[in-house]
Parts: C-alpha cells; sequence; structure tokens
C-alpha cells in the first residue's frame, strides 16, 4: 500500500466532505483501480470518510436497454434538484470483454444533471464485474454521500441479464419495463424481478397507453398471486409530473417510522460485500494459482482433482480458524 | 465466342476466375469483371424513356439535350455584404442559381449575440439576423429570376419569412419566387444535428411550409429531402437511397394529414444528393432512385404525371477531399461531376478543392465553378440523354440497388415509419457502423486513398493559402446591426408579434393559423431570428438528441486485415495500452468533445467507437458544448486526456477558452484536437498548448498513437 500521512488524508477528506469535485472524481477512479494497491490505499481512505447521514436515500434503476432509464434518471434528478437536494448519478456501461475498452456515452442523455452544479454524474465502466455495475460502485456510493450528496441513483449496465447485485447496495432497486414486456417474463425476467422493490412501467402514452396498462395489471395480478406487495407505476419519460406518484414513494421510504428498517437493510448489505470482495479476490487468485500449477507440470494428474484438491486444501485452512481478522480496519 | 471461353482466357491470363475477382461495395454489392446480355434485366431496362413513368432515364424528356443542369454553387460566409458580392461575382461567372450557406448560429436559431455561439458566427455560412440582413444578402439581385435555394431546417420559419419579407420589400411577390427550401428536418434528427425542437413540434413547421409553400408559392420547392448528410456522416449508397425516400413518403404523408392534396405536394418535393467517387455505384443510384420513388409514390394515389417525378439536386461529396496533397480534389470532384451528370441530375453543386482545410478560396472557387462549365460546353456529354442507359452492367446495377435499399425501407416500414425508426436508433447505427467500416477500409489500405494511404507526398512543401474568417469581426458587425435594428423598431408590435406566434404554437392553441404565416408578420416588424426561435423555444423547449453508438466494427475489420502497415500497429498499439493499464490500474480515459454549434460528429464518433475497439475508455460530451460544460465534464469523469472535434472553425476562439478553463480548475487533463484544421491554426493550437493536432484523414492508429505519447509522460497518481 502506498502510504498515506495523516496530513495527506486529513487533506483528502475534508476536500471530499467539502464536495470537491475533482477530488471526489479522483477518488472513485483511486477505488476503480485494477492494482491492488491503490486498492487498498482507497480503502483506507474510505474508512477514514465522515460516517455518512442516514437520511440519503439510494435508488438503483435496471431494465433493458432501450426502456428509457437514461430519460427517468434525467427526470428523478431534475425534480430532486428543484428540491433542493444534491444528486449523484453513478452509471454503467459495458466494457468490451475483446478490447478491454468502454464507451461511455451517459452524459449525452442526462443534460441537466451533466451540467447543474448540484449533481454529479460519474459512467463507471463495469469492467470484469458481474451483477450488473462496476465493482467499486458500492464504495463510490459512500464517497459521493460523503461529498453530500443525498440522493443517489445507481443504473445498472441494462443488459437483460441478471443485475442482482445492484440490489445489494441500494435501497430501493427500481426494475423499468417497456409496455408488453410481461410477455416474455418466464423467461427472462425471473431472476431480476425477485430482487426489484418496485416496477415502473415507461412509455405509458400514445400508442402504448392501453398496452401499457395491461402490462400494469399482469405485473399486479402476478405480484398478488405470489403474495408479494410490489407497486407497479406507470410513467411516462415524456412528462415530468407522471412521476410523482413514485417520486413519493421514493420518498417515503425516507420517514420516520422505518428508520430501523432502513438501517437494518443497509447493515444487511454490508455482510453481503464480504462475499463480493471475497468472489472478486478468489477469482483473481484463480487467475495466479493456475498459472503457478501449470508452470509445475501437471500434464499427468487429472484437472478435476487437482482443482478439487487445492480447493479442499484451502477449505481446510479457511474453516480452522488460520485465516485471522483481528485488528482489521472498520468499515464506516 | 462464348462466355466460357472468356473464362478460360481470363484465368490463362490472370491465374484467378472471374468469380475470385469480383470486388465487394461497401454496400455488399459485387462488382463482376464483366457482364453480358444473360445480367441485362430485360424487364427494367425495356422500352424506358425519359419524361415516362417510370422515370428511370431522366425526369422529363429533354434533359440536357436542349439546356444543360443548373450550376448551382453552395456558399455563404461571414456577412451579408460579403456573400453578396461573392453572389454577384458568381452570377457574372456563369453560375446559375444562388445557394445559400447559412452560419451555424443561424442554423439554430440564435442571434450573432448569443452567449453559446460566440466561436460560431460567420464562419461556416453567412451570419443572417434579420430581415436588414436578408435584404444585404440579395442586394442588387432579382429574385423574380434568380432562383435560390436555401440550406434550412432548424431555424427555417424566420429564415424563410426574412427571405419573403425581404424579397417584398425588393418589389417582388411570394408567388414569383424561385428555388428552393431544405426544410428537411428528418434527417437532422439522423445525422447533421442542426434541429432546434423536438421532432413533434419540428414535423408541424415542416408541414405547415409545405402547405403555405403549395398555396402561395407555386414555384418553390417547399422540401429538398436530403440524402448527401447522409453520406456524409458515413451512409454507403443504399442506405442513403433508402433513407432519403423512406423521408420522402414521411413528407408526403405529412402534407396530406396538413389537409394538401397528394398532386399539391407531390410535385414540390425535390430531393437532394451526395455524389461520392464510386462512379457507377453513383450513376446507378439517381436512376434507382427516380424508379423506386416513382413506384413508391403510387401508395397516395396521384393523377398528376408529375407527382412521380423525382427531380433533384446533387454535390459533390466533401469528405472524399483530402486535406493532404489537396490539388488532386479537383479531379476527385470532376470525377464525381460525372457520375451526377451522367446519373442525370437536374442541378450541381461542385465542391472547391481546398474545402478540406477551409472555407472555398476566390480561387478554388472559380476552379470549382468552371469544372461544371468545362463539362457543359467542352465535352459534348450534354448532347445524349441517359447514356448508360441498356448498358447490361448499370441496368444491372441499377437493379441491385433497388433490391438493397428495398430491404432497407422494409426494416423502417416494420418500425411503423420514419420517426419511430428515428427514435429507436436505427438509421443512426446503420449509418456509423457503415461510416466505421469505411475508415477501417481505408486504415487497412483495403481502400485506396491517393496522398493519404498511397502515393504520398514526399515533401508536402506547397501550402495552400485559405480563406480565413475574423469571428470577432463579423460578430462586432452583427452586433452593431442588431442595436441599429432594435432601436429603431416598434417594441410594442415586436412583443405582440411573439405573442401571437407562441400561442399559436402552443398544444392547446385551438388557433388554426400557419406558423410561417406568423413569422412572416414578426419578421416583417423586425423581430429577430433569435427572438422568433426563442419564442417557439419557450413553447417546445430545445431538444437534444439521445446519441446513438456502435462499437466492435472498426476493431473486427484490424484483427480480420493482418497484412497492412496499420494492423500491425494496431497490435502494437493495443500491446502499449496493456502496459499502460498495469502502470495506472485503469486504461487511458478520453471525453471526445463537440463544442459550439458544429454538429458534424461522424469523425468524433468513428473516433470514439475506434478507441474503445482499440481499448481506451471512452466518454462522450453532449453535442453544443460550451468550453466550460467540457472541462467540468473531463473533472467529473477524471478523464487522462480531452479530444475535442472541430468542423466548421470553431477551434480558434473555443480551443483557447477551453484551455483557459482547466488551468484555472487546476486540471492537467490533456487536450488534442481533430478535424478541419488550417495550417495556421494548427501552429497556434500546438503553441498555447494543445499537444497533438490532427487533420482530416489520419488513421485511426497514428490518432491513438499520439494520444498514448502524450499520454506516456503521465506520472502515477493518487488521489491528491
Amino acid at each position: 500500500m502506498k502510504s498515506l500521512s495523516e496530513e495527506e488524508l486529513q487533506i483528502i477528506c475534508s476536500r471530499i466532505s467539502r464536495g470537491e469535485r475533482d477530488t471526489v472524481a479522483r477518488m472513485i477512479t483511486l477505488l476503480e483501480s485494477q492494482k491492488a494497491d491503490d486498492a487498498d490505499t482507497a480503502q483506507h481512505i474510505l474508512h477514514h470518510l465522515l460516517p455518512t447521514s442516514k437520511n440519503t436515500l439510494r435508488v438503483g434503476l435496471g431494465g433493458p436497454p432501450g426502456v428509457g432509464k437514461s430519460s427517468l434518471i434525467e427526470m428523478l434528478g431534475s425534480n430532486w434538484l428543484d428540491a433542493g437536494h444534491r444528486v449523484a448519478v453513478l452509471a454503467t456501461d459495458p466494457t468490451s470483454e475483446i478490447s478491454g475498452g468502454s464507451l461511455l456515452a451517459d452524459k449525452t442523455r442526462m443534460h441537466r444533471l451533466a451540467t447543474d452544479p448540484n449533481a454529479y454524474v460519474r459512467p463507471l465502466p463495469q469492467r470484469q464485474a458481474v451483477g450488473g455495475i462496476s465493482a467499486a460502485t458500492a464504495d463510490a456510493i459512500k464517497v459521493c454521500e460523503s461529498a453530500g450528496y443525498d440522493r443517489i441513483i445507481i443504473e445498472s449496465l441494462g443488459s437483460g441479464q441478471a443485475e442482482f447485485r445492484i440490489a445489494n447496495c441500494v435501497d430501493i432497486f427500481t426494475l423499468l419495463m417497456s409496455p408488453g414486456e410481461g410477455d416474455d417474463l418466464q423467461a427472462i425476467k425471473r431472476g431480476v424481478l425477485e430482487h426489484a422493490d418496485v416496477l415502473v412501467i415507461t412509455k405509458h402514452d400514445g400508442k402504448s397507453t392501453q398496452l401499457a396498462e395491461k402490462t400494469q395489471h399482469l405485473f399486479s395480478n402476478m405480484f398478488s398471486a405470489t403474495g408479494r406487495k410490489l407497486s407497479v407505476f406507470l410513467t411516462t419519460t415524456t412528462q415530468a409530473k407522471t412521476l410523482k406518484p413514485f417520486i413519493e414513494y421514493l420518498e417515503n421510504y425516507l420517514r420516520e417510522d422505518n428508520v430501523s428498517q432502513r438501517i437494518q437493510k443497509r447493515e444487511q448489505q454490508k455482510q453481503q460485500l464480504f462475499s463480493f470482495w471475497l468472489e472478486r479476490f478468489f477469482y483473481e487468485c484463480i487467475h495466479e494459482v493456475t498459472s503457478f500449477y501449470s508452470q509445475n507440470n501437471m500434464s499427468e494428474i487429472s484437472p478435476y482433482a487437482a482443482a478439487r484438491s487445492t480447493i479442499a486444501q484451502l477449505k481446510t485452512q479457511l474453516l480452522n480458524k488460520e485465516v485471522n481478522v483481528q485488528g482489521l480496519e472498520r468499515y464506516p | 465466342m462464348s462466355f466460357e471461353k472468356w473464362q478460360q482466357q481470363l484465368k490463362n491470363a490472370t491465374g484467378f476466375s472471374d468469380k475470385e475477382l469480383a470486388w465487394e461495395t461497401q454496400e455488399g454489392i459485387s462488382l463482376h469483371p464483366l457482364y453480358t446480355l444473360n445480367d441485362l434485366p430485360i424487364d427494367s431496362a425495356k422500352d424506358t424513356f425519359p419524361g415516362q413513368f417510370p422515370f428511370l432515364r431522366g425526369p422529363y424528356a429533354a434533359m440536357y439535350s436542349s439546356r444543360p443542369w443548373t450550376v448551382r454553387q453552395y456558399a455563404g460566409f461571414s456577412t451579408a455584404t460579403e456573400s453578396n458580392a461573392f453572389y454577384r461575382r458568381a452570377l457574372d461567372a456563369g453560375q446559375q442559381g444562388i445557394s445559400v450557406a447559412f452560419d451555424l448560429p443561424t442554423h439554430r436559431g440564435y442571434d450573432s449575440d448569443h452567449p453559446r455561439v460566440v466561436g460560431d458566427v460567420g464562419k461556416a455560412g453567412v451570419a443572417i439576423d434579420s430581415v436588414e440582413d436578408m435584404k444585404i444578402l440579395f442586394n442588387e439581385i432579382p429574385l423574380d429570376k434568380v432562383s435560390v435555394s436555401m440550406t434550412m431546417n432548424g431555424a427555417v420559419l424566420p429564415v424563410l419569412a426574412a427571405f419573403i419579407v425581404a424579397a417584398e420589400e425588393q418589389g417582388v411577390k411570394a408567388e414569383q419566387l424561385r428555388g428552393t427550401i431544405q426544410n428537411d428536418i428528418l434527417k437532422e434528427f439522423m445525422v447533421r444535428n442542426t434541429y432546434i425542437y423536438p421532432p413533434k413540434p419540428s414535423m408541424r413547421i415542416t408541414q405547415d411550409i409545405m402547405t403555405f409553400c403549395a398555396h402561395k408559392m407555386p414555384k418553390f420547392n417547399s422540401v429538398s429531402i436530403s440524402g448527401y448528410h447522409m453520406q456524409e456522416a458515413g451512409a454507403d449508397a443504399a442506405l442513403e437511397l433508402a433513407y432519403t425516400l423512406a423521408d420522402g413518403l414521411s413528407y408526403a404523408k405529412l402534407a396530406i394529414e396538413g389537409g394538401l392534396d397528394i398532386d399539391e405536394i407531390a410535385p414540390r418535393l425535390s430531393f437532394f444528393f451526395g455524389i461520392g467517387l464510386s462512379f457507377y455505384i453513383e450513376v446507378a443510384k439517381l436512376r434507382a432512385a427516380r424508379k423506386l420513388w416513382a413506384e413508391l409514390i403510387q401508395e397516395f394515389n396521384p393523377k398528376n404525371p408529375k407527382s412521380f417525378q423525382l427531380r433533384t439536386h446533387c454535390q459533390t461529396s466533401g469528405w472524399s477531399l483530402v486535406a493532404q496533397d489537396p490539388m488532386n480534389n479537383i479531379v476527385r470532384t470532376t470525377i464525381e461531376a460525372m457520375a451526377a451528370v451522367m446519373g442525370g441530375t437536374q442541378s450541381l453543386h461542385t465542391n472547391s478543392f481546398d474545402e478540406a482545410l477551409a472555407l472555398p478560396s476566390n480561387d478554388s472557387a472559380r476552379i470549382a465553378l468552371n469544372t461544371q462549365l468545362i463539362l457543359q460546353h467542352e465535352t459534348l456529354i450534354t448532347k445524349v440523354i441517359d447514356p448508360w442507359g441498356g448498358s447490361y452492367f448499370m441496368e444491372n446495377l441499377t437493379v441491385e440497388l433497388i433490391e438493397k435499399a428495398k430491404e432497407y425501407l422494409k426494416e423502417i416500414q416494420q418500425q411503423g415509419g420514419m420517426i419511430a425508426a428515428i427514435e429507436a436508433g436505427i438509421p443512426q447505427r446503420r449509418i456509423q457502423a457503415s461510416a466505421a467500416l469505411r475508415q477501417a477500409r481505408i486504415d487497412s489500405g483495403e481502400d485506396v486513398i491517393i496522398g493519404l494511404n498511397a502515393y504520398q507526398m514526399e515533401n508536402p512543401t506547397h501550402e495552400t493559402p485559405v480563406r480565413n474568417i475574423n469571428v470577432e469581426e463579423v460578430r462586432r458587425q452583427q452586433l452593431a446591426s442588431l442595436q441599429v435594428l432594435r432601436a429603431a423598431r416598434n417594441e410594442q408590435k415586436v412583443e405582440s408579434a411573439l405573442k401571437v406566434l407562441i400561442e399559436a404554437a402552443s398544444p392547446s392553441s385551438t388557433r388554426e393559423n400557419n406558423l410561417l404565416y406568423l413569422a412572416i408578420e414578426a419578421m416583417r416588424c423586425r423581430c429577430t431570428l433569435g427572438e422568433v426561435s426563442a419564442a417557439l423555444e419557450s413553447v417546445w423547449g430545445r431538444y437534444r438528441a439521445p446519441t446513438n453508438f456502435v462499437d466492435g466494427i472498426y476493431g473486427a475489420r484490424m484483427q480480420k486485415e493482418k497484412s497492412s502497415e496499420h494492423s500491425q500497429e494496431w497490435l502494437v498499439l493495443k500491446n502499449d495500452l496493456a502496459i499502460f493499464l498495469q502502470k495506472h490500474g485503469r486504461p487511458p480515459r478520453i471525453l471526445i468533445a463537440k463544442m459550439g454549434q458544429d454538429g458534424h460528429d461522424r469523425g468524433a464518433k468513428v473516433i470514439a467507437s475506434a478507441f474503445a475497439d482499440l481499448g481506451f475508455d471512452v466518454d462522450l460530451s453532449p453535442l453544443f458544448a460550451t468550453p466550460e460544460e467540457v472541462c467540468q465534464q473531463a473533472i467529473d469523469n477524471d478523464v487522462h486526456v480531452i479530444g475535442v472535434s472541430s468542423q466548421a472553425g470553431g477551434h480558434q476562439i473555443l480551443v483557447p477558452e477551453l484551455l483557459q478553463k482547466l488551468t484555472a480548475s487546476g486540471s492537467s487533463t490533456l487536450v488534442v484536437v481533430g478535424g478541419i484544421i488550417p495550417a495556421e491554426d494548427e501552429k497556434e493550437l500546438l503553441r498555447i498548448g494543445v499537444k497533438s493536432v490532427l487533420g482530416p484523414g489520419t488513421p485511426i492508429t497514428h490518432a491513438a498513437r499520439s494520444v498514448l505519447d502524450a499520454l506516456s509522460k503521465l506520472a502515477q497518481r493518487g488521489v491528491l
């Protein structure tokens, strides 16, 4: 780890808490870094940031491409800006597996948020992370909150694949659907639906008005049949007023009598982070171990048996409490 | 004597079969080395005559045999006074019609004194703020005799209104006016980006203009449906053909919904195609367009034979011009002009050879004009109608293009028409994919461009003198005229005219008033162009089209063409990127930015997608950004470098301002600039701190190399 002096740490933390955008931006870059020492430094700083207020709202948005996520974010964010909030948007963009590069065009679809001094929009390349968001997203949320942003919108990749991980770092995970999408529900949406807290059907206008209403009906029926109490909202992304009931629903989450539930949920999410990082480091570890073994002539051993035995040995060590967690840093 | 014998002869002579020697065009059409009677589509080619349905061989019976095409050069720059002098010189020199190029602020509905347009006034066209400017523009040009074409789409209401009022005050009535207003907003949403309002109200404007012109301006073409800009944005001929005609159908439908009869509107629709260097394809495209249009328009059951005739203007391709060894462009333009003429165009613009460097100079403009005059007077080309008619090959190619275009038309229809397709981003993505493919074909050496990727000049010593516009001087003059105008007018009348416009535009309005009619009233009271636009904007808002992207195409092509020098370089670059990633923990991150009112984003998009294919993280700025906004975005996204794309001269003012903002914010973000940058400007930009200037035709690999080199000195850093 690059060692930061106490003074440097102080400066960085106070700049972030003053909301200095260049420091916030660089901090998020450090969180994203694929170098281990950068990541350690970033985590070290993260632990020294002020604990974040309980009255922030983290809203996740997922759904297939073209469903209108960006338009909804622009409207939702503008609404919050008008109400005096400070809004941060963490958008995820796909990374090409072949090139490792990413196209990050989110700001071309969020004009007000991209230019308003009280909004901060940061597109994050997904890299190798799974689950619809970048590996840095969960921690980037904390940075934004420390910087005084009290409404955080997290946009998932929107590939239509499993977007479960986003649900683990937000208060409310909203799934967006186009009218008529309930039809192929069985096939693709089950996994995501299980994690959704609320559904928003977009394009409730013009020719698709009736279809949107039909889709709402279909989902409402399905939820009541399975005993889940999910709200399903109809919106049109060209008219801000249609968003009102949805925004009221979101704000309602912050009401006083809900405090303990909110805290509990965030506590649970913290637990999930352990398994997330474990998975991620394992993934890196696998690469290293593989190349180590392949240099040590494995040609005569069964690949299956070798893998089995490696993991078994590792597991024994881990479960025998030979791993020490004493003295590790506190998580804010 | 047999085909088989020829095949054998070919094989003996070359070692290849005729199939192996076939060439695949960008459209995906296979060109065989030889066509024979067997390839002739008899049904399509037999008994066809110019001036008769389906007009394959020409819209008119006489074509050039009695009168050649109209020489119509597109021009305009700086002030109305200077452009007027230019037009009058050109008319004296043999030009037969005027074609006005407006500056970008005018296109986007801003007066010259608007804070968002400081870098663009008078730059890529003439600045028009009011009727007074319009009167100067046509001073001593008889508008009842000279036909005027105006490239205007976004701010079409105040511009056409100002034109009508200027003519009126010259003593020429609206019904005497001849010419064309482009008024083609669909392709603006697709490629050109000089729209102002959202699609729906924009289409209402188009409708009102079509209606007004049909009733009051019988000699005026109320829409010029333009494929040109699609080709410039990268569309191949089949895409250009299909989307242009699909746009045409949308306008016909719109006019009918507005209460016109098909026979009132169809004869007033004109077309505008781009003509590139694929000689045969371009001849075939114009023939195919006429036949296909005559078939498609039947959907509306027209009675008047004129309704079936596709009449078109053509312009040689600006994109095909090369900055390196620019005199070669005279030859390129000549070949393109010949294709347009052999395809049977009704009017033609030929580009000047220096347009990859700057706006045309007086000398280059003269040569461009003479190119057409030489074709008309020295070559006998005009003596025969549709000289390619009956050619085994040309008739075959014409049918092939029609078939290709029909596939794209079907895709648009399935989407529910052009507006729905544009909203879904379908044509935009297809055009971008075509542009990326074209760039990869050039960079990999598969497509040869002399002076650029082959036979380069060894010591390019010759510097072409270019026209430079002093934006600050033009702005000063425009601001002074605006002051005079505002001092002399009746403010009360101005306010009430604008109020009437606002009421008529509001969705709740029950008034049946035609917006052009009201705009004419407003311009008559000396409202400015910016005021009329702002009034409508207050109701409809200013639109920003979502940006569509395709990636993967350039990279895939580079991987495929492993042999060329650039493909080798591609692999070296990928390796260097991996080293960068190790050192910095992330790939280099670049913000591709467009500033000012310049919406030409082909270059920006091709660079963005190719850099992402290489492994960069690529951020995109929204179009029409200010330097301040770009600076903020660079900081927020924490990019290493900003790549500014400048196609319309805005860099002279906007890039220094960007550097200043970055310095003031304490940012160390590097800046590189690409696009049309005259040599003088390049020196100045490098002097003030731009790391690299990449002119037109720079291969992607070179661009990426120079960005990486600039970044190589970058130190590792933490948060502080």
